[in-house]
């Protein structure tokens, strides 16, 4: 009986310490441990009450918002991300949900999803589950979802908000400062909530703006880490973290340099070109080419025997010479980055900055 | 006869060791910039020389050469393109460690040379060769280009740059730095 007692009692301790619970309306999930959950607490209402004064001139009309404020920002962001899950939430086996005889959007796949070779077993910082959700059960043609919630969450948009949250949104080396709770590290998480929030995000061939590889070139060149558009994830990560930088009272010189040194990087990866040569360089990396192209073909003409290395050698210079001349032919007409429709397909509820503020307010009230 | 030679050998290696770590000025900003950054690019021996190098307001006047620039150094610890190549896709997905710490190194600097007047010549050195070097990966290298334009008529040092050096996407991401 005694037996029977404990274990109940230690039953109940478990369940009590893994209560999931809700903030602003988002469902924080028991899979994320509780330092981190004050965490992400903190940060939406700082982002909330943000009374914002300087914004990027970019960033209105890239978000698309009416007012660049905080009750708007946390709408946009309220919009996109409804379900927080921790590391430890496994997306697969128990937790997975299936319905067949969804009819989803006949519209095509992003042409680098379906060449997709990795997928992001491991997360290290953070993830749109959602938006992976919808794309993989788009591809499959069944309706994918996830147990949260004490209930079954389906994907029938990019836009069901399911964001899943690593360690390494957390950790001190990946953050700006020491100070887990500094407005600096504060603007890095949020921007990452920004970036996986625009993920949810877009329809058709780029549907849920997912990533392209960088270009032959580019410093992150072969990587799926790079967007050919002007308001995609990146585009969005880089303007929110500046217009929250512009308005941080208390960065120091340091905080600042490495959020511009993340800024940089985020635009660093939006890019339409296939790569990132300047005219002069291909000229001269040609003309190289050319001369050890003219020095093969007479070496085979005049040792005919003997010479597969070398016509095999001759092959892959004139393919690198015609991967110069297309390059060559690419930088003379001029290109920028398209500035997409963010409406996200399938079906969606579209919540109000008058809702999603009251619900932060109730919230706010219990802290 | 022999155990005294040994024996001397080894007091006067440990006199020397114990001098070289003493004379060391414990305060020096640029000694915590290498101790923060010991994993990025290995610090050559000479750097340690120049770690040690005392600055005066005389040194500053003159455009101070490689030896004497006591920031230097520290272009080997910012981040190059290979450095990228090597991390996994998960590293790269969002920005790296490695560009945030070197956002941080030039951020020290900064910081350093803005409190102490005469540190802004070498300071403004190290971002001019942060700029112009076209190892260092190009997020990087359009921090350092930000900070010469905003610091140039801050500062009133001088920083003439190669055109040929940098390139359009380092100066186009410089001005989208706040
Ligand atoms: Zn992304």
């Amino acid at each position: 009986m005694k037996k029977i007692i404990g274990m109940t009692l230690m039953l109940t301790l478990s369940t009590a310490s893994e209560a999931r619970e809700r903030f602003a309306g988002i469902y924080l999930d028991s899979s994320i441990p509780a330092s981190q959950i004050r965490i992400i607490k903190d940060d939406l209402a700082y982002l909330y009450s943000n009374p914002i004064k300087d914004v990027d001139s970019e960033f209105q009309s890239m978000a698309e918002l009416t007012k660049v404020d905080g009750p708007h920002l946390y709408n946009w962001v309220y919009n996109r991300v409804k379900y927080i899950i921790g590391e430890e939430y496994k997306l697969r086996g128990r937790n997975a949900v299936t319905k067949k005889g969804h009819t989803f959007p006949a519209t095509p796949l992003p042409p680098s999803l379906l060449k997709r070779t990795n997928r992001y077993e491991r997360i290290s910082i953070m993830s749109n589950a959602g938006a992976e959700l919808y794309l993989t059960g788009k591809l499959a043609n069944v309706l994918r979802g996830l147990k949260l919630d004490n209930k079954s969450v389906f994907a029938p948009s990019p836009r069901v908000g399911i964001i899943q949250v690593g360690e390494g949104h957390f950790l001190e080396r990946l953050l700006i400062n020491k100070e887990l709770q500094s407005e600096a590290n504060k603007i890095k998480r949020l921007s990452t909530i920004f970036h996986e929030a625009r993920h949810g995000d877009g329809h058709s061939e780029h549907v849920g703006f997912i990533h392209s590889k960088c270009p032959p070139g580019h410093n992150l060149s072969g990587f799926d880490a790079c967007e050919a558009y002007s308001n995609g994830a990146y585009s969005i990560d880089a303007v929110a973290t500046k217009t929250l930088l512009l308005n941080c009272k208390t960065c120091s010189i340091e905080d600042k340099t490495k959020l511009s040194a993340t800024i940089a990087d985020a635009y660093s990866r939006v890019v339409v070109r296939s790569h990132l040569k300047t005219e002069a360089q291909l000229l001269e990396e040609m003309a190289t080419y050319q001369r050890v192209i003219d020095f093969y073909i007479g070496f085979i003409a005049a040792n005919p025997k003997g010479a597969e290395a070398s016509i095999k050698e001759l092959e892959r210079l004139q393919k690198q010479m015609k991967e110069c001349e297309a390059q060559l032919k690419e930088l003379k007409t001029p290109v920028h980055p398209k500035k997409m429709d963010a409406k996200p397909e399938g079906s969606f509820e579209e919540v109000s900055v008058e809702k999603s503020s009251s619900l932060m307010k109730s919230s706010l009230l219990r802290k | 006869m022999k155990r005294i030679t040994v024996l001397f050998l080894f007091i006067l290696g440990i006199a020397l060791v114990s001098w070289n770590f003493w004379k060391r000025d414990p305060q020096n900003v640029s000694q915590d910039l290498s101790q923060s950054n010991t994993s990025m690019r290995p610090i050559s021996n000479d750097s340690e020389k120049v770690k040690t190098h005392e600055v005066s307001i005389a040194d500053t006047k003159i455009p101070s050469s490689d030896k004497q620039n006591q920031f230097n150094h520290f272009i080997k610890s910012l981040p190059i393109i290979d450095d990228l190549q090597n991390l996994s896709p998960e590293e790269v997905h969002h920005t790296p460690e490695i560009i945030k710490d070197g956002g941080e190194l030039i951020g020290r600097i900064h910081a350093e040379a803005d409190s102490d007047a005469t540190k802004r010549v070498d300071a403004m050195s190290f971002f001019k060769k942060c700029a112009e070097d076209e190892q260092i990966v190009t997020a990087i290298r359009a921090v350092c280009l930000n900070k010469i334009y905003k610091l140039v008529p801050v500062w009133k040092i001088p920083t003439p740059l190669s055109d040929s050096r940098i390139s359009k996407d380092v100066l186009k991401l410089s001005h989208k730095i706040p």
